[in-house]
């Protein structure tokens, strides 16, 4: 009887149907976003091209791919799905500007055309006109975040220094916004002027100069507006670095006529020495949690990246291995990336990056000469320094490795570029 | 003594019945007894003789007194003569004190013999007893074995009763057993050509199960490649982000409707905004190349 039931159940077997299909999607893979970024409404009358700000913006973060709007969409005032959705664009924003007396309001508004929905709708109201742009890049934010689950840093500040052989003063160090606007000029002298770091909390900057054929390092306080000298030493002064935890300056002294790594106490006011090898020990820099500090030395032949703990518990260790040329690192401020110069043959040298939790690394630019390298405060971008045509530019990367773009900034050569950290969005320079 | 006498009672008794008989050999040595107590004891010829022992002495006493009295001249024999009178009656207690002392041993002996005859009689009577009880306990036994004869030959009756039977069944079952056996080689027969068949069955099922499942896997191929090319975006996602889409499509692969789920914690809004998208732009999907594996439901496990 059983071996009959097992028959009629194996004649059955192949006309029974499973009910569903699984399917297993893996790994995304991270791409430009097509994005349109409509003419805002009133946009005429404030003079300020919002979109155009925020459109730029989108550009320079690498994350999207701009979508050149066509006639029949460039009027559009209320979402129309088919129609985006037959030119490819995902993502439209579309906004208003409307001037109340001596102030404006802004609503800014994010679609999906793909779901056809509205994602973000924002608003800011009693704007001032000078403080337009800013609120330009804080849209791009308010939108980066929404698509990407990052804190945008559209709104943030740069800090780099100019050279122009043209003028009295030479060299300037300047602050901007990330487009190049809104620049600030900090300090400008007739001597060089290297390596601004920011604080932690974005109200000081840090820095060398060479003045009277001396070497010192000073700290520019932005609530005072007024600079004070940190070193003075003969020899070299230079590379200031403010730890992540505010409490300390490491930079470079050659005391004893050999660059050597040393720590500034705010507190204490006092220095103490970190290195002592007979190499060159240079370009310092803190780890997230502001207990070690790296730095780049050649103390095994060519420049390599060594770690040393501030209270000297281990001996300085190298950690970079790959190419006879790593220098200049510098971490994001989690602590999962970290990013450097790097050169095989000690030529075409280019930004490395690693990331820390997957142990991957991979370069992030093409370029002849890339220098200076500085994480967004996103840790989303890196910032760096290159030579085109004996001029110094700037060039802004995306950490996933997308085409690297140019920043024009300021008239000049400009080099040594710092990114501000997340609290110079809120202050106005 | 009491406490002697209730722990240890035999031995009291027998500690007395010594020390009586000690106490009586010194006082019969000593004749410290009067000898009525001796007559009381008992030989009569032996009285008879003292009775006349002293008569006698009494007969001499007066004839001495007499001799005292009339003859004063010879005292001196006669103290003599006295003397071994006196000697001679000594010797003659003494003499009785012996044959008193072998009477008293002969009744000693006497009743000991008495004893022994008395325990004797009870022994005898004590062994009639165990003999009739032993005759008694014969008569059972022989009755019981009787009964148990009887009942032997019961049953050997009874068991050739039942060999008998046995012999007939035995014979009901072997063919019975010849008639299953028979049964049971056909059901064999007819068994063997059911595997037969269910085999080639199963190899039928098994070419047919591999073509749908060639079929099925290019189809799932498929499917995956398309939404695999929409699944892109420029989020930042946790790397053990995870959703399930659930899809309906129509015969044209045209996705009607979808249901995102099991989104785990680190899945964020914009993972889960993603995989929508990816869904999305991939409807149509591709069509399946044997309607046979067509589904219209498609489960999609996204992760990052």
């Amino acid at each position: 009887m059983l071996r009959v039931f097992y028959f009629l159940i194996l004649l059955l077997l192949p006309t029974l149907g499973f009910s569903k299909i699984y399917i297993t999607i893996n790994e995304s893979v991270t791409n430009v976003y097509p994005i349109a970024v409509l003419d805002f409404t009133g946009e005429k009358e404030s003079k300020v091209k919002f979109s155009k700000i925020i459109a730029n913006d989108m550009r320079i973060s690498g994350q999207f791919r701009i979508v050149k709007n066509k006639e029949e969409i460039k009027g559009l005032r209320e979402p129309n799905y088919p129609l985006w959705a037959q030119d490819k664009v995902q993502l439209v924003i579309l906004g208003e500007i409307v001037k109340k007396n001596n102030s404006y309001s802004i609503r800014v508004q994010l679609y999906d055309s793909i779901r056809e929905v509205k994602v973000l709708d924002e608003s800011w109201d009693k704007v001032s006109k000078k403080d337009l742009r800013r609120i330009a890049h804080k849209a791009s934010d308010a939108i980066y975040e929404r698509i990407t689950g990052v804190k945008g840093v559209f709104s943030t500040k740069i800090a780099y220094v100019v050279y122009n052989r043209k003028g009295y003063y030479k060299y300037r160090l300047e602050i901007s916004d990330l487009d190049g606007e809104n620049i600030k000029v900090i300090v400008k002298s007739r001597d060089s002027i290297r390596d601004p770091s920011w604080s932690s909390k974005g109200r000081k900057i840090a820095y060398s100069i060479t003045e009277n054929k001396k070497s010192k390092i000073y700290i520019y306080d932005f609530d005072t507006k007024r600079k004070s000298l940190i070193t003075n030493f003969t020899g070299i002064n230079s590379s200031p670095t403010f730890s992540p935890d505010g409490k300390h300056l490491a930079f470079v002294l050659s005391l004893n006529r050999n660059p050597d790594i040393y720590v500034y106490s705010f507190k204490t006011k006092k220095i103490k020495r970190l290195t002592f090898s007979q190499a060159i020990d240079t370009e310092p820099e803190w780890a997230s949690d502001s207990q070690s500090v790296y730095f780049t030395s050649d103390r095994r032949g060519g420049p390599q990246i060594f770690n040393i703990d501030l209270e000297k518990r281990f001996k300085p260790h190298r950690i970079t291995f790959v190419g006879n040329y790593n220098a200049r690192v510098r971490f994001s401020e989690d602590g999962n990336y970290m990013t450097w110069i790097n050169g095989p043959n000690g030529v075409n040298l280019n930004i490395a990056i690693k990331d820390l939790r997957r142990n991957v690394q991979y370069l992030l630019t093409d370029d002849y000469l890339a220098e200076s390298p500085d994480f967004a405060p996103n840790g989303d971008m890196v910032i760096y320094s290159l030579s085109s045509n004996d001029k110094g530019l700037l060039g802004v990367v995306s950490v996933r490795g997308q085409k690297s773009l140019r920043i024009s900034v300021s008239d000049g050569n400009i080099r040594d570029p710092s990114w501000g950290p997340m609290s110079t969005s809120n202050y106005v320079y | 003594m009491l406490e002697i006498f209730f722990k240890k009672p035999l031995v009291f008794f027998i500690s007395l019945v010594l020390h009586l008989g000690i106490f009586y050999v010194f006082a019969e040595s000593n004749n410290i007894f009067p000898k009525s107590l001796d007559n009381k004891i008992g030989l009569e010829h032996k009285t008879n003789k003292k009775i006349k022992i002293q008569d006698e002495i009494a007969k001499k006493n007066n004839l001495q007194k007499l001799d005292l009295k009339t003859d004063l001249v010879d005292r001196t024999l006669v103290q003599k003569a006295l003397k071994n009178e006196k000697n001679k009656q000594h010797k003659r207690i003494a003499r009785s004190a012996k044959l008193q002392k072998k009477a008293l041993e002969a009744q000693i002996k006497a009743k000991k013999a008495e004893e022994l005859e008395k325990q004797a009689q009870i022994k005898a009577k004590r062994l009639q007893a165990e003999i009739k009880i032993a005759s008694k306990k014969k008569a059972n036994l022989e009755k019981i074995a009787k009964e148990r004869e009887k009942k032997a030959q019961n049953l050997n009756n009874e068991l050739k009763k039942i060999s008998k039977k046995k012999q007939e069944l035995e014979l009901q079952v072997r063919s019975t057993q010849e008639t299953v056996e028979n049964e049971l080689q056909k059901q064999d027969d007819i068994a063997k050509i059911n595997d037969t068949l269910i085999q080639e069955q199963e190899q039928l099922n098994n070419q047919k199960e591999k073509v749908l499942d060639d079929l099925s896997s290019v189809y799932k191929a498929s499917i995956l490649a398309q939404v695999q090319t929409n699944w892109q975006t420029p989020a930042r996602f946790n790397d053990n982000a995870t959703c399930n889409v659930e899809i309906k499509q129509d015969q044209t692969g045209v996705i009607l409707d979808y249901k995102v789920s099991d989104c785990n914690s680190v899945a964020t809004k914009q993972f889960q905004d993603a995989v929508e998208t990816a869904i999305k732009l991939s409807s149509p999907l591709p069509l399946p190349p044997s309607p046979k594996v067509f589904d219209p439901v498609i489960v999609f496990e996204f992760r990052k």
